[in-house]
């Protein structure tokens, strides 16, 4: 169902703002990551891994999910479909992967802080996060990209869909 | 691969007037490239690297590996009472 183009404006609007949000969020969870893996101060690095658990739960998740629901809305909402597009098939499974694996990683960020949150616990034992992190960056810079050049390139369920569209309007 | 063929014993795009079927654009085929080399090269550090990454380690064992404390204090500088 195409959308009209007031709806599709601002869902494209929100697209935009969440998939820019989600990755400034992660930029300031890898900033967290400088002081837990540099400070000499137990404080500071207990703060730096505390502070990574809320970041990740009420920053990066909200931000992964809000982009990844307004992509597909705005994938089906729009001429350019869901499986049309390499641009739009490969966006959609690079940030189905980032998605999955943020979520997967989320007990072990709750356990960092758990670990941090005890006076008792030796910090010596957390390593931060940053292949997590900055590789998630990395692979939403493919999207990131590819959403703004919208190279060329049909799959061929788009090109049988151009097919179709060209035989009907042949016929009608 | 090839799509399915319809009734009359015809193709779909070899047609008077179709497209020719496309081949995935060089950017794609680049682009898996890229991605495979990188998928190996993931896979080779997990198996050079002891597997101290992988799937594993996103679950609740690691929650029990992080309590324990069993690793060691690599930086003394930040081991012991806060």
């Amino acid at each position: 169902m195409m959308m009209p183009p007031r709806l599709r404006k601002f869902m494209l609007t929100v697209h935009v703002a969440s998939s820019v949000g989600w990755l400034g969020a992660i930029g300031a969870y890898i900033a967290l990551n400088v002081p837990a893996l540099t400070s000499t101060d137990p404080q500071v690095v207990r703060a730096a891994y505390l502070m990574m658990e809320p970041v990740a739960w009420f920053g990066v998740v909200p931000m992964a999910l809000a982009a990844l629901l307004t992509g597909i809305v705005q994938s089906l909402g729009t001429p350019w479909g869901l499986l049309r597009h390499y641009w739009v098939v490969i966006s959609l499974g690079l940030t189905v992967f980032a998605t999955t694996i943020l979520l997967l990683h989320l007990p072990a960020i709750d356990s960092m802080a758990t670990v941090a949150g005890d006076p008792s616990a030796d910090l010596g034992a957390l390593d931060g996060d940053l292949f997590h992190s900055v590789g998630g960056l990395l692979v939403l810079l493919v999207p990131l990209v590819l959403n703004i050049y919208k190279p060329r390139g049909l799959t061929r369920y788009g090109w049988r869909k151009q097919q179709e569209q060209r035989r009907s309007g042949r016929v009608a | 691969m090839t799509g399915p063929v319809p009734p009359d014993g015809s193709r779909p795009g070899t047609g008077p007037g179709d497209d020719p079927a496309p081949r995935a654009p060089r950017w794609v085929q680049v682009l898996g490239v890229l991605v495979a080399v990188l998928v190996l090269a993931a896979v080779a550090l997990t198996v050079l690297g002891g597997g101290g990454h992988g799937p594993s380690r996103h679950g609740s064992d690691q929650v029990q590996y992080r309590m324990d404390g069993d690793t060691g204090a690599r930086d003394p500088a930040r081991s012991g009472p806060a």
